[in-house]
């Protein structure tokens, strides 16, 4: 057992805990983790895990579910018929990726790390994919992004709805 | 003096989940604390470790050495005494452990320094970080040689300048009358196994070098960094003036806050975590704004730039966890900075506008009810993995907790505190191998700090630190808008019609300019405009040689439309940004001031602030 002057020296396997509250469970086939391409009673969920208010604005063919923390606002927007097609944050910490984006996180994080590799340099993140668009500005203690999926914008709905 | 207390109890706990057994009826955890005295050791010197537990009726411990280097005069007595070894070959921490007899899992650790063969340079009395001095000024350095069996001292040279001598204890470097440039003085001492040396860096400035000041350069990091600012800073253990690194290449970085250091660059230092007042250690998780993380835990450092010092001052050290994973809430789908080549640096300064890199978000008096989740700081304990939790931002945040979060190391020092001043040259024609520079600390407190009258002065947003900014094409005003020197471009949404690279999506392959813009407060309403140019990054970066571009910018790609940045209702939204990143530091003054400190003279606005 090696011990990093610098790391915690650990002699038994750890069972990492999730931190927020339990996730509701309201169906057989509940997604631990959803939002983007997930249905409506995935953004449930993630307004338990974040423990947050939800105020919903209805417009034309979709509706925003915007939910409030002490840091920060996620929005999130589902069309009529109850699918997730973007979301958006603002506030003092990035989001957990992995809740917002769900089955999208893995092409998420390819894209964060080909920009990286791209080469050193501060700059926005940026992936621009046919299935999958992610910005991403800010600075430490202030954030703000969009995710969405351009293959399931609604009817009529630009991708700058999502905001 | 210490500018900050810093909680010296360190231990560790088993805390209240079901999965472990603490060995007391009443379920009151055992908590062990370990000090030493002295923390910096010669070879064959002494420290006495005495630990304390409580919650327990049975206070006995068991000691143990990491790495196994030095002998302990009983295992299992308290106090016990620590012998370093009568010879060693260079610096080595040593971490000295002591365990419950009543719970196996409670333990808590402090850090000795064994100083091996060197050489400690000081310039009045103070341990000498890399300094600056301006064309015809000098330097008086002394050296003391510890652990080389000898009081005699070598000096030499490399670089621009000249040494009033080749040895004695003290010495005088004369910079030159002509030619800026930078110089290397190295004093040795000893011979054989016990050599030991000191280096001391200089920047040579034409103008503007000062105790108050530090060197700035880019193109001179330990890889390709276009626009990557540099300076270098000395990294000492907490009350120590021996068990010191030198530290180059550091990111300077008005957009974050806090020392960020990679643990592979200060293996000689015996830093001392800070723990939290039930004994675990901190570990903190910060992310950026390109996906990017840090991992690492939270330490008491004294930090030296230029003739400045941030006396205990928490910092984080990067370093990857031994025996569990990163939570995955931290790396969140990013990349792991964690090395020189990920990081493309040795470290990050934040010394923007804010004293702490959470505030009070992460401060247990700061009115929330759990701190923020994904974790930004985390307790993580030997057996029950990382939680998050709060870390205290101290006196300045009300709360009488000792300081906790990482800190600006620019408000711990005991003067030139309100905030920072970068200048730095244009590279001509706008595009060079290198450009140098200055970070001057303190506004208002030096001849050479004042804030210009005639400046724009733009107070910003408390905590978020913004401003407005409009006239860019004929769009809404921006309203998230920040001066950040980490950003290596000017990065705004494209209302100019710019060609964005076909190559390189990050960046416009297009010319454009002067444009001018209008920045304005959203805090008082005074504004000031700002003039800026765009060059076509193809171009740039076809010159490999080059790493400093005065013309560097990319989309925001959020703003990609003005209709983008509207709220919902028509309303204009905090949405899109305008990100004037390092090329806006070029060929002017920009001044940070920070929150919650306060500016005097005859031009004193309200932290926290930016002029240029």
């Amino acid at each position: 057992m090696q011990t990093s002057m610098w790391g915690i020296t650990q002699s038994v396997a750890v069972r990492l805990k999730w931190p927020g509250a339990i996730l509701l469970t309201l169906a057989l086939s509940m997604p631990a983790f959803a939002a983007l391409g997930g249905d409506e009673a995935s953004v449930e969920a993630d307004r338990a895990q974040m423990n947050a208010t939800v105020e919903v604005t209805k417009a034309d063919n979709y509706s925003v579910h915007e939910m409030k923390t002490s840091t920060g606002v996620i929005r999130e927007y589902v069309s009529s018929d109850g699918r997730v097609f973007g979301v958006a944050w603002s506030g003092q910490f990035i989001p957990d990726m992995r809740q917002l984006l769900g089955t999208y996180f893995q092409q998420y994080s390819a894209g964060v790390k080909a920009q990286h590799d791209a080469g050193p340099g501060r700059r926005p993140l940026s992936i621009q994919q046919p299935n999958l668009v992610v910005v991403n500005t800010g600075h430490m203690r202030s954030f703000r992004g969009r995710a969405y999926d351009p293959g399931l914008l609604p009817q009529g709905v630009a991708a700058t709805a999502v905001r | 003096m210490r500018s900050f207390s810093i909680f010296v109890i360190v231990g560790s706990l088993v805390f209240l989940s079901a999965c472990s057994n603490n060995g007391t009826p009443s379920g009151v955890p055992i908590t062990v604390s370990v000090s030493a005295t002295p923390t910096t050791l010669n070879p064959g010197q002494t420290s006495t470790l005495t630990a304390s537990v409580t919650n327990t009726s049975n206070t006995g411990v068991t000691w143990s050495i990491s790495p196994n280097v030095g002998t302990l005069s009983s295992t299992t007595s308290n106090p016990t005494t620590y012998t370093a070894p009568a010879t060693i070959s260079a610096t080595t921490p040593i971490t000295i452990t002591a365990t419950s007899a009543a719970s196996s899992s409670s333990s808590s650790s402090a850090r000795v320094a064994v100083l091996g063969p060197t050489v400690s340079l000081s310039i009045s009395g103070t341990p000498a970080a890399p300094q600056t001095v301006n064309l015809g000024g000098t330097l008086d350095i002394t050296a003391t040689p510890l652990n080389t069996g000898s009081t005699a001292v070598a000096w030499s040279l490399s670089g621009v300048g000249s040494l009033s001598g080749s040895s004695g204890s003290s010495i005088t470097y004369s910079a030159p009358i002509a030619g800026p440039g930078t110089a290397t003085i190295t004093a040795t001492s000893g011979s054989g196994t016990t050599i030991g040396t000191g280096k001391l860096e200089v920047t040579v400035l034409a103008s503007g070098a000062g105790a108050n000041v530090a060197g700035l350069t880019v193109g001179t990091g330990p890889v390709p960094y276009a626009n990557g600012v540099l300076t270098s800073v000395l990294v000492c253990a907490g009350g120590s003036t021996t068990n010191c690194q030198t530290v180059d290449s550091v990111l300077v970085d008005t957009g974050s806050y806090g020392l960020r250091v990679l643990g592979s660059q200060i293996a000689e230092l015996a830093l001392n975590p800070v723990n939290y007042t039930d004994g675990s250690q901190i570990n903190e998780c910060v992310q950026f704004l390109d996906g990017s993380f840090l991992w690492g835990g939270v330490y008491a450092a004294d930090v030296y730039i230029g003739s400045e010092v941030a006396s205990g001052v928490p910092v984080q050290v990067i370093a990857n966890p031994t025996g569990f994973s990163i939570p995955t809430t931290c790396s969140n789908g990013g990349t792991n900075e964690d090395t020189q080549a990920t990081l493309a640096a040795n470290g990050i300064i934040g010394v923007g506008a804010e004293p702490f890199d959470c505030g009070t978000a992460c401060d247990p008096t700061g009115g929330n009810s759990s701190p923020p989740a994904p974790a930004y700081y985390a307790s993580c304990t030997s057996s029950g993995g990382c939680q998050p939790v709060f870390a205290s931002c101290g006196s300045e945040c009300n709360d009488s907790l000792p300081l906790q979060q990482v800190t600006n190391p620019v408000v711990a020092f005991s003067t030139d505190n309100q905030g920072t001043a970068i200048s730095m040259t244009a590279p001509a024609g706008g595009a060079a191998p290198t450009a140098t520079g200055t970070l001057t600390f303190g506004i208002g407190s030096q001849s050479n700090n004042a804030l210009p009258s005639n400046d724009t002065i733009l107070e910003l947003t408390a905590g978020f630190d913004e401003f407005q900014t409009s006239g860019l094409g004929t769009a809404p005003p921006l309203l998230a808008s920040f001066i950040d020197s980490g950003s290596n471009g000017l990065f705004f949404p494209n209302w100019l019609s710019l060609t964005i690279c076909s190559d390189n999506t990050d960046f416009y392959c297009s010319t454009a300019g002067p444009v001018t813009v209008l920045n304005t407060s959203e805090v008082n309403g005074t504004s000031g405009s700002a003039t800026f140019s765009v060059a076509d990054a193809d171009t740039l970066f076809s010159n490999t040689s080059n790493e400093a571009f005065t013309n560097l910018a990319g989309p925001e790609q959020a703003g990609s439309t003005p209709a983008a940045c509207a709220n919902n209702n028509g309303t204009l939204s905090g949405d899109c940004t305008f990100d004037f990143g390092f090329p806006f530091f070029y060929g002017q003054t920009i001044f940070t001031g920070i929150d919650g400190q306060v500016v005097s003279g005859p031009v004193a606005p309200t932290t926290p602030f930016v002029a240029y």
